[in-house]
């Protein structure tokens, strides 16, 4: 699924932020990735998504080495993965319903399918009530959890969900945490990124974690 | 959806696209209106010359006191292709001339008599000439064709402004449209990026951008339409009362199916080429970009 070998990431003209990280994500899994704030869980992320390239090292994607991908086909490996923003990235100037429409609408899903779906999605998530709110009028919270129904609407292959449960209550989190359970049961591949040691220690998954600009793993 | 913020821009392009068919359609206006005007006039000058027969009354034959002016009608009797003609009355010569000279001067001055000549053919005209010029060299025959000659030039020259302004509406209205889209573009950059991250072609973010500028574009051509019909109406109005008089000329009725195509294509065309601009600096922009 996902696979890195040898990879440094550095952004232009800085120091190396990652160095040397290999791993690989099977079929089937459900991660967590951890660290410091600013240790670079974002910029592992980023480099998933192909919206960084590996400054050294390998990295492959549903078995393609994305050094082989053309900018073509990029739009079409995205559409495999569902992301979760840190700062959410929602359009300001779609309501919920349509921000979290927007993926369906991208990959031409019809209409009435994206009628049905969208409302029950948000209704999970306790949105129901803000079907037509624009994201401006939200809480933080609430303000993820579009961000997350936009992320995993479509059904991604493979779930990027950058600290996730960062602006809600335990209630909620735990909430959220069962609707990516939800989705692993139904074949999603799931990788999360947060600091929050208590969502490790409840959430008995295999945790990445980045000290030092490495890598390391535990079950 | 509106998925991208064009608020400024769309003001901007809107203003511009209506102004802009706007002008283009009063020029097409114009250019069939005079077109029409001018081939009506010059069909119905074409075959029209007037003599002018100074002192006709003089008796040139003392014998039957025969005046010039008989002896002129004589000729034109006489000759084949003539399909008819008219003698101005004096009371006619009068009123022509009326608004420009006082009445008792009118009285004192021997006026010429005008005969009016509907030729049949008009290069008859050399032999008709030749033969009142043997009647009296002080006979002068006016073509009217040849009096409008200047304006069949200027005439000419007025179509091709008329394109001209056309051809300038057309550039400024895409210059604007890609303009407008680079605004666009600019203003929305974190949203595009966000709809590249979901997975979303160049294509889809260029047809968002023409469904957004067809709106503002498919409004303006009406307004533009709109204001030109209205501008028209009016001035044809105008005109009539200014000129013609009631019900002798009704420019719109002489407009047939084939010049309101034309005019048609404009706010049609506009809009359409419009987004096929817009669609290609959307997708030229992004290619650029990444
Ligand atoms: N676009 C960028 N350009 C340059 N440097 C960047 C950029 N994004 C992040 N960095 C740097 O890379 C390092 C890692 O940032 P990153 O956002 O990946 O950390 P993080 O682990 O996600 O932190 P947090 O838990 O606070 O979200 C930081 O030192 C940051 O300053
Ligand atoms: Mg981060």
């Amino acid at each position: 699924m996902v696979r890195f070998e040898n990879v440094e990431i550095r952004y232009r003209g800085k120091e190396a932020i990652l160095t040397d990280v290999s791993f690989d994500l099977g079929e089937g899994n459900f991660h967590f990735l951890t660290g410091k704030s600013g240790a670079g869980k974002s910029s592992l992320l980023k480099a998933i998504y192909m919206g960084i390239f590996p400054s050294k090292g390998k990295i492959n994607l549903f078995g393609r080495d994305i050094s082989s991908i053309t900018k073509k086909e990029i739009p079409e490996i995205r559409r495999r993965m569902g992301i979760v923003f840190q700062d959410f990235r929602l359009i300001n100037n779609l309501t919920v319903r349509e921000n979290v429409a927007l993926p369906l609408r991208i990959f031409g899903t019809k209409s009435s399918i994206i009628r049905r779906h969208v409302p029950e999605l948000l209704e999970w998530v306790g949105l129901g009530d803000h079907l037509d709110d624009l994201p401006t009028s939200l809480s933080g919270g609430q303000q993820q959890r579009v961000a997350i129904a936009r992320a995993v609407i479509a059904r991604p292959v493979l779930l990027l969900a950058d600290e996730p449960t960062g602006n809600v209550d335990d209630t909620i989190a735990d909430r959220l945490l069962y609707l990516f359970k939800e989705l692993h049961r139904t074949g999603t591949n799931i990788l999360i990124a947060t600091h929050n040691e208590n969502l490790l220690q409840k959430f008995d998954y295999p945790v990445l974690r980045i000290e030092d600009r490495k890598l390391s793993f535990s079950d | 959806m509106r998925i991208f913020k064009l608020a400024g821009s769309n003001f901007f392009l809107g203003w511009i696209m209506s102004s802009m068919i706007y002008l283009a359609l009063l020029a097409v206006l114009f250019s069939t209106v005079s077109t029409l005007s001018f081939d009506k006039w010059r069909s119905a000058t074409r075959d029209l010359v007037t003599i002018h027969v100074p002192k006709p009354a003089e008796i040139i034959d003392s014998d039957d006191g025969v005046t010039r002016l008989d002896e002129t009608l004589k000729i034109l009797r006489a000759f084949p292709d003539i399909e008819s003609f008219t003698v101005l009355e004096k009371n006619d010569i009068e009123r022509l001339i009326n608004p420009l000279v006082d009445k008792d001067i009118l009285k004192n001055i021997l006026l010429p008599a005008l005969i009016e000549i509907r030729l049949k053919r008009n290069n008859s005209l050399p032999d008709l000439n030749n033969a009142l010029k043997n009647l009296s060299t002080d006979i002068f025959i006016e073509s009217h064709a040849e009096l409008f000659l200047p304006d069949a030039k200027a005439f000419s020259g007025a179509k091709k402004l008329f394109s001209v302004i056309v051809g300038l509406t057309l550039f400024v209205a895409m210059i604007s449209i890609i303009f407008a889209v680079h605004a666009g573009l600019a203003i929305n950059r974190e949203t595009i990026q966000v709809m590249h991250l979901i997975g979303a072609k160049n294509g889809f973010i260029a047809r968002t951008f023409q469904k957004h500028v067809l709106k503002v574009l498919g409004f303006s051509s009406a307004c533009g339409t709109a204001l030109a019909m209205g501008t028209f109406f009016i001035l044809d109005r105008l005109l009539r009362v200014a000129f013609f008089g009631d019900g002798e000329i009704d420019i719109f009725k002489q407009i047939n199916l084939w010049d309101w195509t034309i005019f048609m294509l404009v706010p049609v065309s506009y809009p359409l080429l419009g987004i096929i601009v817009a669609g290609v600096s959307v997708l030229t922009f992004l290619r650029k970009q990444n």
